[in-house]
């Protein structure tokens, strides 16, 4: 028995064969077939049983099982949950963190900016510092004086270390910014004084006539140093002792620098010690 | 009344043994119950009708469940198992249906 499919589309055949075939088949052959045998009709209905079993098994065991993992299913969307949330909660604390440093960026940024300022001025201090203090070379416009003995030769004409002092205070008190003394520059740490005959600057020993140079500005420093009390000082011996005193002005001059560290008393010389002033 | 003492067993068996269905087992086991229950209502439907045959049923029944488990699989095994699941799905759904349907019309003659 053939049976032609009815025609439609395919849901429509779908549904319109949804009772399998075999059932009408059967019941069809039943008619005609010999019944079976009492043995083969109690087999039959252990193997329907047995398919009824297996239908309840399923359906039962499917139930369970899908009532069990509901609630693993449940368990594990609370933990990712939690887990978003920890993260969302991280990511929260790690924004504000950005803030934060965002801010002390800012706030650095904005004291490095004075720092730097801080650091230009104090190098421009030290730069000026390190010139009045002669531990760097100086050129410059400046006063160059040339003192010297009485050409008499007389003993109260002669040249002292006090002389020369006040020389170089004076031209200090005039507004010179760097002194030399016969070549050597004048530090914080130089010393104008006799030893034996002779008048040492740093420990040089100099020798008549003795080359006084200052750095400064050659209009003004002559008039102040004239009005200082060397100056007077000086004028008076040029009147009273015959001393030689002579004061010209020059366009440019390099003074010598005399670098901190030296120690001239154990008599090494430093670069600040050749005679290249004049 | 021995296809009753069947269901009970069976519910019974899966209650109280509680067997656990092996986790690459468990993709089959919803579309083995779909097409366990159409081949079910199709044996109510053909009761209804007056051509029950158990024999037909048991042999309905067994390789409708195999086939839709066959059919999953190879599914899976093409990376198309969730497609063709909800395909299975769909026309073990419109046979449930339809056959539920001519029961409903024997029931309440409507």
């Amino acid at each position: 028995m053939t049976r032609q499919p009815p025609p439609g589309d395919l849901l429509t055949r779908l549904a319109e064969q949804a009772l399998d075939d075999d059932y009408a088949t059967v019941a069809a052959r039943r008619g005609t077939d010999p019944a079976p045998s009492s043995g083969v009709r109690r087999a039959t209905l252990v193997v329907f049983c047995a398919a009824v079993a297996a239908l309840a098994v399923l359906l039962t065991v499917s139930a369970v099982q899908t009532r069990d993992s509901a609630g693993q299913v449940e368990a594990d969307r609370e933990a990712l949950i939690d887990r978003i949330k920890d993260e969302q909660d991280q990511v929260a604390a790690s924004q504000e963190q950005v803030e934060d440093l965002g801010a002390d960026v800012e706030v650095l940024r904005e004291s490095s900016l004075l720092l730097t300022n801080d650091v230009a001025a104090v190098e421009e201090q030290v730069e000026t510092l390190q010139m009045s203090t002669g531990t760097v070379p100086v050129s410059g416009p400046g006063v160059r004086i040339t003192v010297d003995d009485a050409p008499s030769g007389a003993a109260s004409g002669q040249i002292r270390d006090t002389d020369l002092q006040l020389l170089a205070n004076g031209l200090w008190q005039a507004g010179a910014e760097a002194v030399a003394v016969g070549g050597q520059r004048l530090t914080t740490r130089s010393a104008i004084r006799t030893a034996g005959q002779a008048i040492t600057v740093n420990y040089r020993s100099l020798s008549p006539p003795y080359v006084v140079t200052a750095i400064g500005d050659p209009a003004t420093l002559p008039a102040e140093l004239l009005e200082t009390s060397a100056g007077q000082a000086f004028t008076d011996l040029r009147a009273n002792f015959g001393v030689v005193f002579e004061l010209e002005t020059q366009e440019s001059m390099t003074l010598p620098g005399r670098p901190l560290g030296v120690t001239p008393a154990l008599g090494v010389s430093g670069p600040g010690d050749e005679r290249d002033a004049q | 009344m021995i296809a009753l003492l069947g269901l009970l067993v069976g519910i019974g068996a899966g209650l109280f043994l509680d067997p656990s269905v092996p986790v690459a087992l468990q993709p089959y086991l919803p579309i083995a119950v779909v097409a366990a229950l159409d081949a079910t209502f199709g044996a109510l439907r053909a009761l209804l009708d007056g051509i029950f045959d158990e024999k037909v049923f048991v042999i309905s029944f067994v390789s409708n469940v195999l086939v839709a488990a066959l059919i999953v699989y190879l599914g899976d095994q093409l990376g198309v198992g969730s497609q063709l699941s909800t395909g299975v799905v769909v026309v073990l759904g419109i046979r449930i249906f339809s056959n539920a349907a001519a029961i409903r019309r024997h029931l309440f003659h409507a």
